[in-house]
């Protein structure tokens, strides 16, 4: 999936994430930027998780930045996939857990 | 980095820039906490840190909405309310940045809106967006003020003197950052001066001019006339770089503390210019 504008999702709640994704140049990867509450203890965990979902949802350019006041793991990749699939601009017939083709 | 992140940094970062400024008046600063007994320069870092990402959120929704710009700042507000509320909790209650979380938030998003359109971060160009999402919005709101009770110390203010506060500053797209702060800003680092005089050049030359209404909820029009006069004396000397404009600003931090009194409009409006300054020439 190509990451066609800004998007945000989630909030920053305890125990949420805010997660914002924003266009990167074709060929440039991944930028990941991370601020967590938790980060000494879970910050490897989070980020497997981020890199995952955008590795599932077939995202290969992105700059994300998680700002993670705690949130379980299925939280983050239910923000993240959010954020990806706003920035796509699909509405409806969400492939959740999938990559938009 | 992304253009959003760069936005919401650049304000957080503006945030940390203006408390570090020594010595400003009153304010809260590296050296005491002014007229404030309840704030040090901690509660200021946690409170930056807080209201960073909201900034962030704000960039994003003037850099998507493709219609008119009032539509930007309906949206924003609600985002504001909630950056409010996080401020008080990183505070543990205290008011450290309520007005700049409306200066610049407005001007996050009017940042990202810009970039938008014209790909770069012009501060002209900021202002003038500044202006268009703004006027019309507050313009109902100051006339539904009248009917209601005022819940803010603007809008007590706008109630008792007819003072418009920072709502009329961004209404006019801040005249205060693009006549006076910012040209100020440009010149002195142009001037190669270093970057805390520079700062507080800026701020003594904000106060000169605005109406702080921060003034005038503690204090009274005598205080705020006082003042304005006694920074005119300091720009007058130099500035903050003259060594006799240095030591009245000293001078006027003690009788601040004596007055009980903080500019602290004119203190959101010095990170204001930093946030547009520093935005400017990220870029470039």
């Amino acid at each position: 999936m190509k990451i066609q504008k800004p998007a945000v999702a989630g909030t920053l709640e305890s125990s949420d994430a805010m997660v914002t994704v924003e266009p990167a140049e074709e060929g440039e990867g991944i930028e990941f930027v991370l601020d967590s509450v938790v980060i000494h203890q879970y910050g490897n965990q989070i980020r497997k998780v981020v890199l995952e979902t955008l590795n599932r949802l077939d995202v290969q350019d992105v700059k994300i930045a998680v700002v993670d006041k705690g949130a379980l793991d299925c939280t983050l990749k239910a923000r993240v996939e959010c954020a990806v699939y706003r920035s796509a601009d699909q509405k409806n017939d969400l492939p959740w857990g999938g990559a938009i083709v | 980095m992304g253009i959003v992140q760069l936005i919401g940094g650049c304000a957080e970062n503006a945030l940390r820039e203006e408390v570090y400024t020594t010595p400003k008046p009153g304010l809260v600063d590296l050296h005491d906490t002014g007229a404030h007994r309840d704030m040090d320069v901690y509660t200021f870092e946690k409170s930056a840190r807080a209201l960073g990402p909201y900034f962030s959120e704000m960039a994003v929704v003037g850099y998507l909405e493709d219609g008119p710009p009032e539509r930007v700042f309906r949206e924003i507000r609600r985002i504001g309310i909630m950056a409010e509320k996080a401020m008080f909790r990183a505070t543990g209650g205290v008011n450290t940045h309520k007005g700049a979380v409306f200066t610049l938030g407005i001007l996050s998003a009017a940042a990202g809106y810009c970039f938008r359109e014209n790909g770069d971060f012009e501060t002209r160009q900021i202002l003038r967006t500044v202006e268009k999402m703004t006027y019309s919005v507050l313009e109902e709101e100051f006339q539904s003020m009248k009917m209601k009770k005022p819940e803010t110390a603007g809008e007590r203010l706008y109630k008792l003197y007819g003072e418009r506060g920072v709502r009329g500053e961004a209404q006019r797209g801040f005249p205060v950052i693009s006549r006076y702060g910012y040209p100020m800003m440009k010149n002195c680092f142009a001037a190669g001066e270093d970057r805390n005089r520079t700062y507080l050049n800026v701020l003594l030359y904000i106060m000169t001019e605005l109406n702080d209404t921060n003034i005038l909820a503690r204090g009274t029009w005598n205080d705020l006339r006082w003042l304005k006069r006694e920074s005119a004396a300091v720009m007058k000397e130099g500035g903050a770089f003259s060594r006799s404009g240095y030591r009245r600003i000293v001078q006027m931090n003690e009788r601040c503390i004596r007055r009980n009194i903080s500019p602290g409009g004119a203190a959101d409006m010095l990170a204001a210019v930093i946030f547009l300054y520093r935005l400017e020439t990220e870029l470039s």
